[in-house]
């Protein structure tokens, strides 16, 4: 003979388990619905063909030491810090062309590129008025720094010709400084400075075309700083 | 004993002080005023830097030699010129070891040399190309005594209008000797750091058939860096 309690406790349990079942039948047709909506609400743009836009690219030439403009219709992105990676990309890959005037290997230069608020002390000992000035952080291939030619002249060149384009391209990237592979590392490749901070209107030269000779010296040509 | 020692600390404490006076008055001309200088009465010293050196390389030049030999030899030579000159020099290194950028300005530095060359060695351009520092000149010339001291990273600041004077002056003997000559700015770690005159001379081929390794036109610059560090030894107590 089955006692009563347990009759009523085996009657509660199937009760219980049917309305869990009728739950859980709730719960998945939800879930279904749930995700069948998802596609619907999530934005996605449509890829759009980035129109060429004019670009300034400033190119040195090892014989005479100079920076010289030269404008390239380029599609860049619009989003500042992969402009200015595609930019300098760019810019290697014109040096990287055969008969270029300053022929440097055929490696992907920039990693990436961030672009940070400039500190309130360093924009007010430059007086520095613009409040939106930016310093860009760039950070080099270790390939390409360790094919980089090792002299003065090649070394600064391609350092003012980084800092040259972007100044001509995105005007409010005022302080730039350098990584290699993400670590600092003293020189270019023995000779150039990679530690300090290099601010784009002092350190770019005002001369952008090959200089006239030197008055007192005929034979020789100059850079004007 | 005490004696003696009290004697002789005497007659040194008298001679270095009558020295600078002494210096002075011989090399100061009647009617040219005095240059307002800290240590007015030092004797003029060159500091020659071969660039690299032991585990440093430098460059490779075109027919494989490293450009740490290249600059060495050419310091040599150039310290010998000026040894015949009568100009007192002192080199970084004369031995083929590595030596840190700031061992290399401390010696300059400690030497309060008068001139400070740099000298370098590259396969790229043509010509000598003469550097100095992308500091910027100060804008104040304010006689604050806490302006004595300067950072160490930057203490070219100070000097970087007489740089631009040497510079002038190396370009003038080199292309009156038919050296293309090219000018320029650059951040140098042992350049930045000198609390002298300085420029970095970097040699490069003087054209198609004249590497920078030969032997005639290495001597060649040498003679002219000599002449024009002689011409800067001769108005170099008459500078601002």
């Amino acid at each position: 003979m089955i006692p009563r309690y347990q009759k009523v406790l085996l009657w509660l349990l199937l009760a219980g388990s049917v309305v869990l079942a009728a739950y859980l039948v709730h719960l998945r047709s939800r879930a279904e619905d749930q995700l069948s909506a998802v596609p619907a609400a999530a934005p996605m743009a449509a890829p759009v063909e980035a129109a060429p836009v004019q670009a300034t690219l400033m190119i040195a030439n090892d014989d005479n030491g100079s920076l010289a403009p030269v404008t390239r219709q380029l599609a860049l992105p619009r989003e500042k810090t992969t402009r200015a990676k595609a930019l300098l990309n760019d810019l290697f890959d014109a040096y990287a062309e055969p008969g270029s005037p300053h022929p440097l290997a055929a490696v992907q230069a920039v990693n990436e590129v961030f672009l940070l608020p400039v500190p309130a002390a360093s924009a007010s000992q430059q007086n520095n008025a613009n409040s939106n000035a930016q310093m860009a952080v760039i950070n080099l291939n270790g390939a390409f720094v360790d094919r980089h030619p090792s002299g003065i002249l090649v070394e600064t060149l391609t350092l003012l010709s980084i800092l040259g384009t972007l100044h001509a391209n995105l005007p409010q990237i005022a302080e730039v400084r350098f990584l290699v592979d993400g670590h600092m590392k003293e020189t270019l490749a023995g000779h150039v400075d990679l530690t300090r901070t290099y601010l784009t209107a002092n350190d770019v030269p005002t001369v952008t075309s090959p200089p006239p000779a030197h008055p007192s010296a005929p034979a020789s040509t100059e850079s004007a700083p | 004993m005490l004696a003696i020692l009290a004697c002789a600390f005497t007659s040194f404490s008298v001679a270095v002080a009558q020295q600078p006076a002494a210096s002075a008055a011989q090399t100061k001309p009647a009617n040219l005023p005095v240059p307002a200088r800290s240590t007015p009465a030092r004797s003029f010293l060159v500091v020659l830097d071969p660039a690299h050196g032991g585990s440093n390389n430098g460059a490779m030049l075109a027919d494989g030699t490293p450009e740490k030999n290249y600059t060495l030899d050419l310091a040599v030579r150039l310290h010998v010129l000026l040894n015949a000159r009568g100009i007192s020099s002192i080199l970084t290194r004369d031995t083929d070891a590595t030596i840190d950028d700031d061992t290399r300005a401390e010696t300059a530095n400690r030497a309060q040399a008068a001139a400070c060359v740099l000298l370098h060695a590259t396969s790229t351009g043509s010509g000598v190309h003469l550097f100095t520092s992308s500091l910027p000149a100060p804008q104040s010339t304010s006689s604050d005594p806490r302006r004595a001291f300067l950072p160490w990273q930057t203490a070219q600041t100070r000097y970087v209008t007489r740089s631009l004077h040497l510079e002038s002056d190396l370009n003038a003997t080199l292309a009156a000797g038919h050296v293309p000559v090219l000018l320029d700015k650059t951040s140098l770690a042992p350049l930045d750091r000198l609390a002298c005159p300085a420029v970095a001379v970097e040699v490069a081929p003087l054209d198609a058939n004249t590497p920078v390794t030969d032997a005639a036109y290495r001597q060649r610059i040498a003679q002219a860096l000599a002449a024009a560090l002689a011409a800067w030894r001769d108005g170099w107590r008459t500078r601002p």
